[in-house]
This record gives structure tokens, C-alpha cells and sequence, in this order.
């Protein structure tokens, strides 16, 4: 897949993962398993890229006498989730042209 | 097979380079991907194994973002890295990241020791007119305050953290305020920037206080009178200003104690290596141990006796009376009195010199085995012996 296109879909599904409810690392790497297999040294940048353009925020809280850190989604974050779907719906248009059975032709 | 800490020395190795904020959430980052992995019921090693390979993470955090490595779309195998050859530039950084991991190792337990100052938060405790009259307060490093309470409801304040907790309770008239250990972060004594526990009074007059604190201080005003007053310190200092009536001891181990305006009948300060200086006083008896902290007394009125023994410290008093025998030993230090009185004095000094003038006339009774002697001559008033092995021996 395109690396600018996989870069996207893959920060759209950290935001996707902690949407519901905060969340944090181990758990979104779990949550994700099943679409895309995000090792720990891909997950920690993405987190970092979304706290510095404020899609996401960052809080300690206190789990089993240890710190750790739920990444809580922003305003901005949900937004940038819309904007998604709205790319992609453009995108699978054009899936849909490419795919055709019958040529390229417009109707 | 690695452990966690070996897992984290080695990326920390690794990653020197990155600046020191980075560089510590990263590794908190990657703490916490093998604890959550514990948790879900892995050992330690399997933890370790699955979050990676040390020298292959540190090459995926040192590039820069835009290059994603390469990502399976719901395989089970991860993608291989190239493996970059190592240039010139590349492996003299490594032999100065393996001078380097000594440094490190201290880092590593300086975060640690930060780590407990995140989301510390002031806990408030409040106990409306509930007869409260006596005190067992104790801490770790947080410096104990009394203070008087404007609100008339005694009330404590005390940081907490995620790492640091107190129990606070009272039974029958004692309010107890107790610091709970928790986790392994009490090992490297995880210490806050505004770490404290204020207990604010909304009286003047109590029966008992008992303190125990390891490296915070304590500090008690004078606003307050108690019966009997204890307490206890490793490091912190204590600065004792309230009234006692019958006993007030103190024990220090490395920090100072000063004390005044307190007269009680019993006085004791044990102090091993913090100095002590106690100013207008009233008490009864004085006992005081000192063992390598200098001895400062000043307006120190004893209606009994006086002893005062330290080991390398020097003893000075000024304006220091015992209605009764004051008894001075000074293993190293020297013994100064100035304007001092007592009915009997026994000072004892081995290699220190001891001078001064006493108020009233005394017999003296002066050896010095090296030094010389000079003492006011006449035989009225009460005995003062004094001997030094080393020191010379000097009144007016």
C-alpha cells in the first residue's frame, strides 16, 4: 500500500480506537489487531504526531500502583475522523470507476 | 532473553542521542508496553520478546517519522527493517553511549524519582469539633506543619500522589496522620517538589504530640501549648517554637533542631550529626546528647540541672543557668560560657580548650594536662571543676 495512504489510514484508526472512550497503548494495539497489525515502534510515533496537532490529549492516571498513560480524543480529533470519511467517500468513487466491468466510459 | 530493565537499559543505550524529554517518554512508553503485557498474563521475558528487539526499536524511533516502517495488513509476522551498515560516525556514538550507560543507570532513577510528582494533588481532611487533643503524626519526607486554624475546624492538608497516600483517622481524642507505602517507587523514596502535611489547629492548648518524619522537617509555632511533645527526625530539621509543660524531647539524626520559648519540665535533644540551638528557654532539667553537631544555647534558664555531652561539636552558651549542677563533656570540641551560672559546674574536655566567665563566684578547681590554666582565684561560691587533656583552660 502507499506509504501517504497508509499513513493516513493508520493514524484515522488510533483516533478510531480511543473515539468511544479513552484508551491506551497496549489496549489500542489490541483493539486494532483485526484491520491492521501496528507493532509498538509504529503506534509510538503516530500517538506523538496526533498529541503535536492537538487530535489528541495525553493524561497519567493511576492503574494498579503504576502510572499510565489513556489518550483521550479532542474536538479536533473527531473532526479529523469526519474528514476521513468524507476522503474516502471521494476514494471509493473512484474505487468504483476503476473497478468497472465496462470500460471506462461515462455514462 | 532479556528482563525489563535489561530491555530498557539497552534501548536507552540506543537513543542516547534523542533529546531528554524524548528520550524519557519514550522509555516510559515502552515501560508501560511490557507492563500492560504482564498484566494480560505474559512473564516478564515474553513481555520483553514481543515488544521487540531492543536495537531494531531504537532504529525505528530515530528515524524520522515520515519513513513508517513497513506495516503487515492483518499478518501475523512483522515486516522485516533493512538493516542499515553502520557508519564510522555511527560507531564511535556507540563507544561513547557505552561510556555513557553509567550516566544513564543514574537517569533512570532520577525519572523515577520525578515520576511519583505527577499528579500530586492536595487531600484535605477535616474533623469538625471532635475533641481532638493529641497527635501521632508521621511522614517520609514530607515536612510536618502545625498551624493555627483560622476556621476553628481541625483540619489536615497533605499532598498525595499515586505513589504517596496517608491514612488519617482519629481515635478516642487522637488524630492520627500516618504516610501509607505504596508500591515499589517508596524504594528509591520518591520524593515530591511540594511535599507536605499542614495539621491546622483550631485550639491552643493540647495534650500530646508525637512526630516521626524521615527527611521532611518539622515545624511547630508557637501558637500552641502542649503536655508532652516527641519527635523524631532522620534528615529533615525541626523548628520547635511552642510552649511544653512537662516533657519535650527531640531526636535528630543529620538535620539541625533549634528550639524556643519551650520550658518544660523534662528537656532531651539527641542530635547525631545536625547541630542544636536552643534560645529563652525556661525549663527544668536539660539532657542533652550531641554527637557530631555544634551546641548553641542562649537565654536557657534550668530550674534543675544542665548536662550536656558532644562528641566533636563545640559547646557554647550565653546567658545559660542552672539552678542545680551543669554538667558539661566535650570529647573534641571546644566549651565557651558567657554570662553563665550554675550552682555546681563539671566540665570535662579532651581536646578542646574551655573559656567563659560564670555570674557568680565559684571555687574552681582547674586541670589541664597540656594546656595552661588560668581561673579566677578565692574559694566562695559553689564548685566549678573543669579538666581538658589537650586544651587550655581559661575564665576571667
Amino acid at each position: 500500500m502507499d506509504i501517504q495512504m497508509k499513513r493516513g489510514l493508520l493514524d484515522a484508526c488510533v483516533l478510531a480506537s480511543i473515539r468511544g472512550a479513552p484508551s491506551y497503548g497496549y489496549q489500542i494495539i489490541k483493539d486494532l489487531k483485526p484491520y491492521v497489525e501496528m507493532s509498538e515502534s509504529t503506534l509510538y510515533p503516530i500517538l506523538r504526531r496526533l498529541e503535536t496537532a492537538k487530535l489528541l490529549t495525553v493524561r497519567s492516571a493511576e492503574h494498579n500502583g503504576r502510572l499510565r498513560k489513556y489518550y483521550h480524543i479532542t474536538p479536533q480529533g473527531l473532526q479529523r475522523l469526519e474528514t476521513f470519511k468524507t476522503d474516502w467517500n471521494e476514494l471509493l468513487a473512484i474505487y468504483q470507476y476503476i473497478v468497472r466491468e465496462d470500460g471506462g466510459h461515462a455514462e | 532473553m532479556l528482563n525489563k530493565e535489561q530491555f530498557l537499559a539497552a534501548l536507552r543505550a540506543r537513543i542516547t542521542g534523542l533529546p531528554k524529554d524524548d528520550l524519557e517518554r519514550t522509555l516510559q512508553y515502552y515501560r508501560e508496553m511490557i507492563d500492560d503485557r504482564i498484566e494480560d498474563g505474559m512473564t516478564e521475558f515474553e513481555a520483553v520478546a514481543d515488544v521487540g528487539d531492543p536495537a531494531e526499536l531504537a532504529e525505528a524511533i530515530l528515524q524520522k517519522p515520515v519513513k513508517q516502517t513497513a506495516v503487515g495488513v492483518a499478518k501475523p509476522p512483522k515486516a522485516p527493517k533493512e538493516r542499515k551498515p553502520m557508519s564510522g560516525g555511527a560507531k564511535v556514538a556507540l563507544i561513547i553511549v557505552a561510556a555513557l550507560l553509567i550516566i544513564a543507570g543514574v537517569g533512570v532513577i532520577l525519572a523515577s524519582l520525578n515520576f511519583g510528582g505527577r499528579n500530586a494533588m492536595e487531600k484535605e481532611y477535616t474533623f469538625a469539633n471532635a475533641g481532638i487533643r493529641s497527635f501521632v503524626l508521621e511522614t517520609g519526607a514530607a515536612e510536618v506543619k502545625l498551624l493555627p486554624a483560622k476556621d476553628g475546624i481541625c483540619t489536615v492538608r497533605c499532598i498525595e500522589s499515586a505513589t504517596l497516600k496517608y491514612k488519617v483517622w482519629q481515635n478516642g481524642d487522637t488524630l492520627h496522620v500516618v504516610r501509607e507505602r505504596s508500591g515499589a517507587w517508596s524504594f528509591f523514596g520518591a520524593s515530591l517538589k511540594e511535599d507536605y502535611v499542614c495539621v491546622y489547629l483550631p485550639e491552643q492548648a493540647y495534650d500530646s504530640l508525637w512526630v516521626k518524619s524521615s527527611s521532611g522537617g518539622v515545624s511547630v509555632p508557637e501558637d500552641f501549648r502542649f503536655t508532652t511533645a516527641v519527635i523524631t527526625v532522620s534528615s529533615g530539621g525541626v523548628g520547635f517554637s511552642a510552649d511544653v509543660t512537662e516533657q519535650l524531647a527531640i531526636e535528630a539524626s543529620s538535620g539541625g533542631v533549634a528550639v524556643m520559648n519551650a520550658s518544660p519540665n523534662e528537656l532531651q535533644v539527641r542530635a547525631s550529626s545536625g547541630g542544636v540551638a536552643l534560645s529563652d528557654m525556661r525549663p527544668g532539667s536539660v539532657a542533652l546528647h550531641l554527637s557530631s553537631g555544634g551546641l548553641r544555647l542562649s537565654g536557657v534558664h534550668c530550674t534543675g540541672d544542665l548536662g550536656a555531652e558532644s562528641s566533636s561539636g563545640s559547646i557554647r552558651f550565653s546567658d545559660v543557668i542552672a539552678r542545680g549542677k551543669m554538667k558539661l563533656e566535650c570529647t573534641s570540641g571546644s566549651i565557651k560560657l558567657e554570662d553563665c551560672d550554675a550552682d555546681e559546674l563539671y566540665i570535662e574536655c579532651t581536646s578542646g580548650s574551655v573559656s567563659g566567665n560564670l555570674l557568680t563566684p565559684k571555687t574552681y578547681v582547674a586541670r589541664a594536662t597540656s594546656g595552661s590554666v588560668r581561673v579566677p582565684s578565692g574559694s566562695s561560691g559553689g564548685l566549678c571543676e573543669v579538666k581538658t587533656t589537650s586544651g587550655s583552660i581559661h575564665f576571667e
